[in-house]
């Protein structure tokens, strides 16, 4: 396999220095198509690695997202890209925790890109343990436009009824409606049969609250789906109708956005939170 | 024209120098058969081929390794083979793409909307339907792939999808187009695309050049009047599966693309 031979030769040392290459594309690789991005050809000689020189990568990429995450704006865009997706499909317990620092510190840096910025945001999406509704909080609050497709796929991941709260505050754009309507389906198919139906059921109490861009991909999805039978799913409902009361006592929407989180995915915190409502 | 006579045609200062670099690549385990490419190939322009010798001569004289010095050179180098004219471009081009990479792809179109994996996700869910759905927009924004995309078409039906004519099993596609680096377990993604919808990108016959830093399983067509390249299908064959028909295009998106695609 090219590359293999190189890589099981060199001292571990000296893998870290070709790993930053290969990440850039400046080293043979066992490519599926020429275009295919350098991680995943990173990850099919990992394959046929020896454990030694497969080792030494996984402490390589563990220091150079080090590297990165200490300095994010210092390397090039694609290289650090490619970067954050090899350690996200390395599952170093390290990763997450890494990138979640940095994603708390992202409006430190104006100069990421955003493709950078959904990437490090991204992988903590896919890369388990899942961040807690709290942590996406915070990083809906840098910036709600831009993150909310990124945060409602972590809180959805780990709390569907905060999940399905924040969709009347989606950004009101076409792409965000379809894009909810995707992560409800994704989420709809790790479920069990019964919290489906009180999926289906919250998400249709709360379309009316909705913009129409999110309502309508949303509630077309919502109306492929079994609902559950008549019972279920009206605590949501409830909250659905308290949620207005709150948003005309504090008045802003990001204010909103915080108290559904808040009271649908953690109810001790929350029962603090409604009662001046 | 052949590397012979392109190789006589520069001047003697890069003469002198090629066949040195052309040595250093077939040194290296990595890169001995970008070196018998080079040797092989026959689809550049006499001007263009003698452009690509003059780079890595150059890139070897400023002290750069040969695999660097190749990098350098080809990059230049892309989509220079010869151009198919419109009247025999076909109707169809069919694209393998891993699943992850298109996932990616699609992620990358949705602009923050999607992970990867919601997105490998939904084309897994799409896969076989007859329409995208939700996914619509961010599937079709996505690139087919990055310049230069390789693509394949049926020659005796170019206006049909080209994976209707191809084994319709993984082990049967990774033979016949050549995917030897795809293992066994890894899902890939057929799009077949309308070359009109597509944009109708200049189509060519690709070179050493485009295979680039991935030239394993590339393998110049020895006639340098054909029209396309051929592929060349994993050993041992069983299957005794043709050679198909290969061609290079600058990037675009996924306008074009036929329904049902397949994950397969």
């Amino acid at each position: 396999m090219i590359g293999l031979e190189k890589v099981n030769g060199l001292a571990p040392t000296a893998i870290q220095e070709w790993l930053a290459g290969a990440l850039r594309g400046r080293e043979p690789l066992p490519k599926a198509t020429p275009d295919e991005p350098p991680h995943l050809a990173i990850l099919r000689l990992r394959h046929e690695l020896t454990s030694r020189a497969d080792t030494a990568l996984a402490d390589g990429a563990r220091a150079l997202l080090g590297q990165f995450c200490d300095h994010p704006t210092s390397q090039p865009d694609d290289y650090a890209q490619e970067l954050v997706a090899l350690c996200s499909n390395l599952r170093d317990p390290e990763t997450p925790r890494r990138l979640g620092d940095l994603a708390l510190r992202l409006s430190d840096f104006p100069r990421i890109s955003d493709d950078l910025r959904f990437a490090v945001l991204g992988a903590l999406v896919d890369t388990p343990p899942p961040r807690d509704v709290a942590f996406w909080r915070q990083i809906l609050g840098q910036n709600p436009h831009k993150d909310a497709g990124m945060a409602l796929s972590g809180i959805l991941a780990v709390d569907w009824r905060a999940g399905v709260s924040l969709l009347p505050d989606l950004p009101e754009t076409e792409s965000a409606g379809r894009a909810a309507a995707i992560k409800l389906d994704k989420t709809w198919a790790y479920l069990s049969a019964e919290h489906r139906a009180s999926l289906v059921d919250a998400v249709r109490s709360i379309l009316p609250r909705c913009p129409r861009v999110i309502s309508q991909p949303v509630g077309d999805w919502a109306g492929t789906k079994p609902a559950a039978a008549p019972g279920n799913g009206q605590s949501v409902s409830l909250l659905a109708e308290w949620s207005p009361t709150f948003i005309r006592v504090v008045g802003s929407r990001a204010a909103s956005a915080r108290f559904r989180c808040a009271r649908l995915g953690a109810p001790r915190e929350a029962e603090g939170v409604l009662v001046p409502a | 024209m052949g590397y012979q006579e392109t190789l006589a045609s520069i001047p003697e200062d890069a003469r002198n120098r090629v066949p040195g670099a052309v040595a250093a690549l077939a040194s290296c385990p990595d890169h001995r058969q970008v070196a018998s490419n080079i040797e092989d190939e026959t689809a550049l322009a006499e001007h263009h081929f003698r452009h690509l010798l003059e780079d890595l001569a150059d890139a070897t004289h400023h002290g750069l390794g040969p695999a660097e010095a190749w990098r350098q050179a080809f990059q230049g180098s892309r989509l220079r083979g010869a151009g198919l004219p419109p009247a025999q471009c076909p109707q169809m081009l069919g694209r393998v793409k891993t699943l992850a990479t298109r996932a990616i792809a699609v992620a990358g179109a949705s602009n923050g909307s999607l992970t990867k994996a919601e997105a490998e996700h939904e084309l897994r869910g799409r896969a076989g339907q007859p329409a995208l759905g939700w996914a619509e927009p961010f599937i079709r924004a996505a690139l087919l792939g990055r310049t230069p995309v390789w693509v394949t078409f049926d020659r005796a039906s170019p206006g049909s999808s080209p994976f209707l004519n191809l084994p319709p099993d993984r082990e049967g596609l990774r033979v016949a187009l050549g995917l030897g680096h795809v293992r066994p377990d890894e899902p890939l993604v057929l799009l077949a695309c309308d070359y009109a919808k597509t944009g109708a990108p200049s189509l060519h016959r690709p070179t050493v050049a485009d295979a680039g830093a991935a030239p394993h399983y590339y393998r110049p067509r020895p006639a340098p009047q054909e029209p396309w390249g051929l592929t060349a299908p994993l050993a041992p064959n069983v299957r005794g599966l043709a050679p198909q028909p290969e061609l290079v295009m600058p990037e675009c998106p996924c306008a074009g693309l036929a329904l049902p695609f397949q994950v397969v």
